[in-house]
């Protein structure tokens, strides 16, 4: 599975790196997420899901897979 | 077996729009998410932050579009005004009489702000939860005007914040010893009455508020003990009651919110119920609570659509409560169930640190955190708390974080 994030859109709300800490971090000089692991295997799906539904500013997506 | 009528979601706020998706994704029953709102699904936490500076355009807060809903199958019908729901019939009444037949139903409409002091007639009270309420309050916040806010909650705060930086003059007055003191108790309090006043605000504590009138082109706010604010407008944020007016007549149980298990399923076999308007074991140990944030109304949406596709499936876990907020440029995020401790702590590396880390206790653990400007921290405490960490390991972390730790007077 890959995950891209947006950082226009993103306004450091965090939620993704409370919900996944192993994928997201956030920057605390930025404020924007930094993306750890940007092809998490299948079993982080349900996480990588959360935060995709945990971000207020829609600034995480799921990219599908035959898009690779 | 497939039921013709749809499986109907009453609000698309982000507790509905996350059960749409989730069934549509693991079902191909007809789905209908509906509301009163007549606008398109929005982000309700831009409202007192973002959306307030904007003042030209209005800015991208959408949730879903319609045509991202539509995409997936999903029916969206707005300026759809729930009054009533006739069980026996399985069917929603609405406020033009239509009514909506349902195979299973998820109540998802919210709250509603309350207003808890006579207003006189000609008198303006805004109140902040709809893109219209923003709208409005936007349209007024011209610089230089005075805004008094009361109540000194996230909503207040952020407006005082906001209102701040457009330039305006702010006055907060709380009935409580200081912002947050219920919420998040009087660290945080004093630490938000710092920033406050650093910015320029004035903030009224311990004051309670009898009632706001006009005064010629001024509002007056009236407090308890004689006094009397000017300003050029009023809003409040003094909380909210969940909207289940609709509910009255149905055998749905509501106290407080709509009573629900931890499947989000109500007393009524086929309906339940997600977001701000759910009152479910989401507090500290299963204690009955309303979680009114955006992570969990999202995560309290899509696993009660799992639950309504999947009664056999064991519940979801849930998200610990989660909020981040900007109040005049510090961002604070907190964890957990900090309303209920038993006691905080208060972590600071020198005198007049702007990046505190609070901790909070129940018993022998740690149940809740608020760190400034330390994302970091609180993920880390958020794991800790959602996996029973002990108040010792939690002090041994926090003294790590934080380089210097002051240690409260002996």
């Amino acid at each position: 599975m890959k995950v891209s994030v947006d950082l226009q859109r993103c306004k450091g709300y965090a939620a993704c790196m409370i919900i996944a800490p192993s994928i997201f971090d956030v920057s605390e000089e930025t404020n924007k997420v930094i993306l750890l692991n940007a092809n998490p295997g299948e079993e982080a799906r349900s996480m990588v899901e959360e935060a995709i539904r945990g971000c207020p500013v829609k600034a995480i997506s799921r990219v599908a897979d035959d898009e690779k | 077996m497939k039921n013709s009528s749809p499986i109907v979601i009453v609000g698309a706020s982000i507790a509905g729009v996350s059960a749409a998706e989730v069934l549509c994704a693991e079902c191909d029953e007809p789905i209908l998410l509906i509301d009163a709102d007549s606008h398109e699904p929005y982000d309700r936490t831009a409202l007192s932050k973002g959306m307030l500076k904007i003042v030209d355009a209005s800015p991208d807060i959408q949730i879903r579009t319609r045509q991202a809903l539509e995409a997936q199958g999903i029916t969206l019908r707005l300026g759809a005004i729930a009054t009533g729901l006739d069980i026996a019939a399985k069917e929603v009444v609405l406020a033009n009489g239509e009514r909506i037949a349902f195979s299973r139903l998820l109540i998802a409409t919210g709250a509603s702000p309350v207003v808890p002091f006579p207003v006189t007639k000609g008198a303006r009270v805004h109140v902040l939860r709809s893109f219209d309420d923003a709208s409005d309050l936007r349209a007024s916040m011209a610089p230089g005007r005075h805004i008094a806010v009361i109540g000194a909650g996230l909503i207040g705060c952020e407006i005082a914040s906001t209102a701040r930086d457009c330039g305006l003059e702010v006055t907060v007055i709380t009935g409580e010893r200081g912002p947050f003191a219920q919420a998040l108790g009087m660290d945080a309090a004093r630490f938000v009455e710092a920033l406050q006043q650093r910015a320029g605000v004035r903030t009224i504590v311990d004051a309670q508020v009898k009632g706001v009138r006009l005064d010629e082109a001024a509002h007056i706010v009236q407090l308890a003990n004689g006094t009397e604010i000017q300003a050029d407008l009023v809003v409040a944020g003094t909380g909210v009651i969940p909207s289940t007016a609709w509910l009255e007549n149905s055998p749905v149980s509501v106290d407080r919110g709509v009573l629900c298990d931890n499947y989000f399923r109500t007393s009524v076999p086929s309906i339940y119920a997600a977001g701000d308007v759910a009152r479910w074991p989401g507090g500290l140990d299963g204690a009955l609570a309303r979680v009114e944030h955006w992570t969990s109304a999202a995560e309290q949406g899509a696993a009660a659509a799992r639950a309504l596709l999947e009664p056999e499936r064991p519940p979801s876990a849930m998200p610990l409560p989660y909020f981040m907020t900007e109040l005049h440029g510090h961002r604070m995020q907190v964890v957990g169930y900090t309303a209920v401790a038993d006691e905080n702590r208060l972590f600071v590396a020198s005198e007049g640190d702007d990046r505190p880390l609070i901790l909070y206790r129940k018993g022998g653990r740690v149940i809740g955190c608020l760190a400034v400007g330390r994302p970091k921290a609180a993920a880390n405490f958020n794991a800790m708390i959602g996996s029973g960490g002990t108040w010792d390991d939690a002090l041994l972390l926090a003294q790590r974080l934080v380089s210097t730790v002051a240690v409260p007077t002996r």
